[in-house]
């Protein structure tokens, strides 16, 4: 399954590179912008999220480079940081954080189940891996299960319902863009390097007290799940058309 | 004792990837497809180009009944897990690419040495033999007098050479002994550039080694660097290190580099190298290429090691590696502790942050038009009925129906063209199963086909013969996919 995002990232690219120069400088009517057009696209895949990839989105990206104070104070406007790792060359937006000021949030969180936080840990973890050995960060489907199956509850009696909640973690991960199918490499993905800037220190850390907490006082933290019934489906944030 | 410790050691080297390829039940078939797979100059296959050739292979094996129920998929993963293959994704690579492993190369080129055995202790070898050892007795002779005695016979010698030539011309050596030597010259340049090869895996060994250190332990920068240092010199001094630097001398050395090449053209310009098989010809023509390359790889990964190894220790980005690398050890043991209060698919209150924003506005709803929902009691004229992928997907829940043989089908359609569409497929195997096949086509094609906007027009014969037809979305089925149709 690809991501949503993924696909209108890519038609967006397409139409970037359909439109000739001189189509770039037609308007629309009544347009009172004032950014270029192509830099206008910047703006709108930054929000789209979940990122510019230089890999991805090869002609947005050198527009992102030139234009980058006009597009960071766009962003300003909206209460968003632009994140550009020059290195891996991806770039994203990012909530500001602002103690004086009653910041409207624009940006989605993601609320975790336990498995997929799970899941986040050791994709963080093949990450900072990866990193240090100076690679690009690759899991199969079968690492991840793999590495799953070990927070299967002792005496879990119905095995093939915790097998569909790891594909579930799996497929989360995938539409939250934490991963990215290799072409021609069957069920291998790269991980994400947004992920670094995403989940930092301070918030591996703050999961460590979560699952301190849940430790000593089950189901007391936070908005407890759903009746632990069937639960294949999605949450329900998930279902929302675009 | 000696014999023990000789079987221990070649017990140990029993369990190494090289000799269990050549004792593998299935080694005959694995070591020819590794070398179908990898013709002489692709010595990196990117994965889909990888698959193709091996589905393809494995299928021509099978079909004159070769037994091998495993999918190619895992035939691959197998290889790479008994370390016949590498597999490595390169920054900027959009797809990953394999190798043959160290190992595996000695092994194809020992069993391709079985096959075509040389003619042992030949001329040229011994000639070699001899030459190197006469060689390396005038260079250990400390004894200068011994030393001037030997220069002045070789000087004899080349005198009495150029007294021949002036007198009777040239003797040229015979051809049957000139392609022996060639094909002596193809086997030390094939080991060189194995030789490269493992060179470059004991760098990047190294590198890993280093970095996993640096990260886990709470070693001091400076004995890093030291091992660092004492790693590299180990690699350089070993016989696959030497070998590099010294080829990586020469070919720097303009002039050096300029007589190989030189030497190369003229040799197989000769007449004699006609004797030589295609395949020896071309290696030779490309062999300055081909050493080029691989010396080149083999740089890369030095410079690149060493570059961002240094960076990596100076940056203190180590440090940081560390820290993370800790916290999240901890907070995965805290995760396996929590693991029996909390239900795998409980939220636990933990937020990510995401880096796409939800816009929405009024403007996406459409009102909502009674009359549009008002059952229309008028009658028309029935249609012929458009299938749309909505309902072939919902025929296809509700039947059997047998993609195996629908996707054989495509397959071998396949293999003889580029695409076909649906219409195409029918008219070759008529549908076996009616209705069943068509939708199965369909079905196939909205999943691993180009769907595209038009309409077809399909015909198959129903069991009770009659002629039916419907119009279906035309999608081809095209041969980059091909993979998506084998089982």
């Amino acid at each position: 399954m690809n991501s949503l995002t993924d696909t209108m990232g890519e038609s967006l690219v397409d139409d970037a590179g359909a439109d000739s120069p001189v189509a770039e400088a037609a308007t629309f009517q009544g347009d009172t912008g004032a950014l270029p057009i192509d830099t206008r696209r910047v703006l709108v895949q930054l929000l789209l999220g979940p990122s510019v990839d230089a890999r991805r989105q090869s002609k947005l990206w050198p527009v992102l480079l030139r234009d980058e104070a006009a597009i960071r104070s766009r962003m300003h406007d909206l209460f968003l940081e632009v994140v550009i790792d020059h290195e891996q060359k991806v770039a994203f937006t990012r909530q500001v954080v602002s103690e004086d000021l009653d910041v409207p949030i624009l940006l989605r969180k993601a609320s975790l189940t336990f498995l997929e936080t799970a899941l986040l840990l050791f994709l963080r973890q093949r990450l900072t891996q990866a990193d240090a050995q100076g690679e690009r960060a690759v899991v199969s489907r079968e690492d991840m299960q793999e590495h799953l199956a070990v927070f299967e509850k002792e005496n879990n009696p119905d095995h093939a319902k915790f097998g569909r909640q790891v594909i579930n973690a799996i497929d989360k991960a995938k539409k939250l863009s934490l991963l990215q199918s290799i072409r021609g490499s069957g069920e291998r993905y790269e991980v994400s390097p947004t992920l670094k800037l995403l989940f930092s220190a301070e918030e591996i850390q703050e999961l460590t007290r979560t699952y301190a907490t849940l430790a000593a006082c089950p189901g007391g933290v936070g908005p407890s799940g759903e009746p632990d019934g069937d639960d294949d489906e999605q949450p329900a944030d998930e279902e929302e058309a675009q | 004792m000696k014999a023990l410790r000789g079987a221990a050691a070649l017990r140990n080297l029993r369990e190494q990837p090289l000799w269990r390829l050549l004792a593998a039940n299935k080694g005959p078939v694995v070591i020819a497809l590794l070398q179908s797979l990898f013709v002489e100059s692709e010595q990196t296959l990117p994965s889909s180009v990888l698959h193709e050739r091996l589905t393809r292979d494995i299928e021509a094996l099978r079909a004159v009944g070769e037994e091998l129920p495993q999918t190619p998929q895992a035939y691959v993963a197998e290889w790479l897990s008994q370390g016949w293959l590498t597999r490595r994704f390169p920054a900027g690579a959009s797809e990953e690419e394999y190798e043959l492993s160290v190992d595996a190369l000695t092994a194809l080129r020992f069993v391709t040495g079985l096959l075509k055995p040389r003619t042992t202790a030949t001329e040229s070898r011994l000639s070699v033999v001899i030459h190197q050892l006469s060689r390396l007795a005038e260079e250990t002779n400390t004894n200068p007098q011994s030393r001037l005695a030997a220069l002045h016979a070789e000087r004899d010698r080349i005198d009495r050479a150029i007294a021949e030539v002036e007198r009777g011309g040239v003797k040229a050596l015979a051809p049957d002994r000139a392609v022996e030597r060639a094909r002596e010259v193809i086997a030390l340049a094939q080991e060189l550039a194995a030789d490269f090869r493992s060179v470059r895996d004991e760098f990047e060994r190294l590198n890993r080694g280093l970095r996993q250190s640096l990260m886990e332990n709470e070693g001091s920068r400076g004995d890093v660097l030291e091992q660092l240092f004492a790693g590299v010199d180990l690699i350089g001094e070993s016989d696959a290190g030497r070998t590099f630097h010294a080829f990586w001398r020469l070919l720097t050395d303009s002039e050096q580099a300029a007589t190989l090449r030189e030497s190369l053209d003229e040799v197989t310009g000769r007449p004699f190298a006609r004797q030589l098989e295609s395949q020896e010809r071309k290696f030779l023509l490309g062999l300055t290429g081909a050493l080029l390359n691989e010396g080149r790889g083999v740089h890369d990964v030095l410079q690149h090691f060493a570059r961002s190894l240094k960076s990596f220790v100076q940056s203190r980005e180590f440090l940081e590696h560390r820290r993370l690398h800790g916290l999240l050890k901890a907070a995965t043991q805290a995760a396996l502790g929590a693991k029996d209060e909390v239900r795998p698919n409980e939220q636990v209150g933990f937020e990510l942050m995401q880096s796409s924003s939800r816009i929405r506005s009024v403007s996406q709803w459409a009102l909502y038009d009674p009359a549009e929902r008002v059952t229309d009691s008028s009658m028309q004229a029935a249609e012929p009925s458009e299938l749309d992928l909505e309902t072939v997907s919902e025929l296809v829940r509700q039947s059997e129906i047998d993609f195996r043989t629908l996707k054989a089908h495509v397959r071998a359609i396949l293999e003889r063209q580029s695409q076909v569409s649906i219409a195409q497929v029918l008219a070759e195997y008529p549908a076996e199963q009616g209705l069943g096949s068509v939708v199965g086509y369909v079905a196939l094609g909205s999943k691993h086909g180009e769907v595209t906007d038009g309409t077809e027009l399909v015909v198959w014969e129903g069991d009770d013969e009659v002629q039916r037809r419907a119009k279906v979305p035309t999608i081809y089925f095209m041969r980059e996919r091909y993979l998506e149709f084998v089982d």
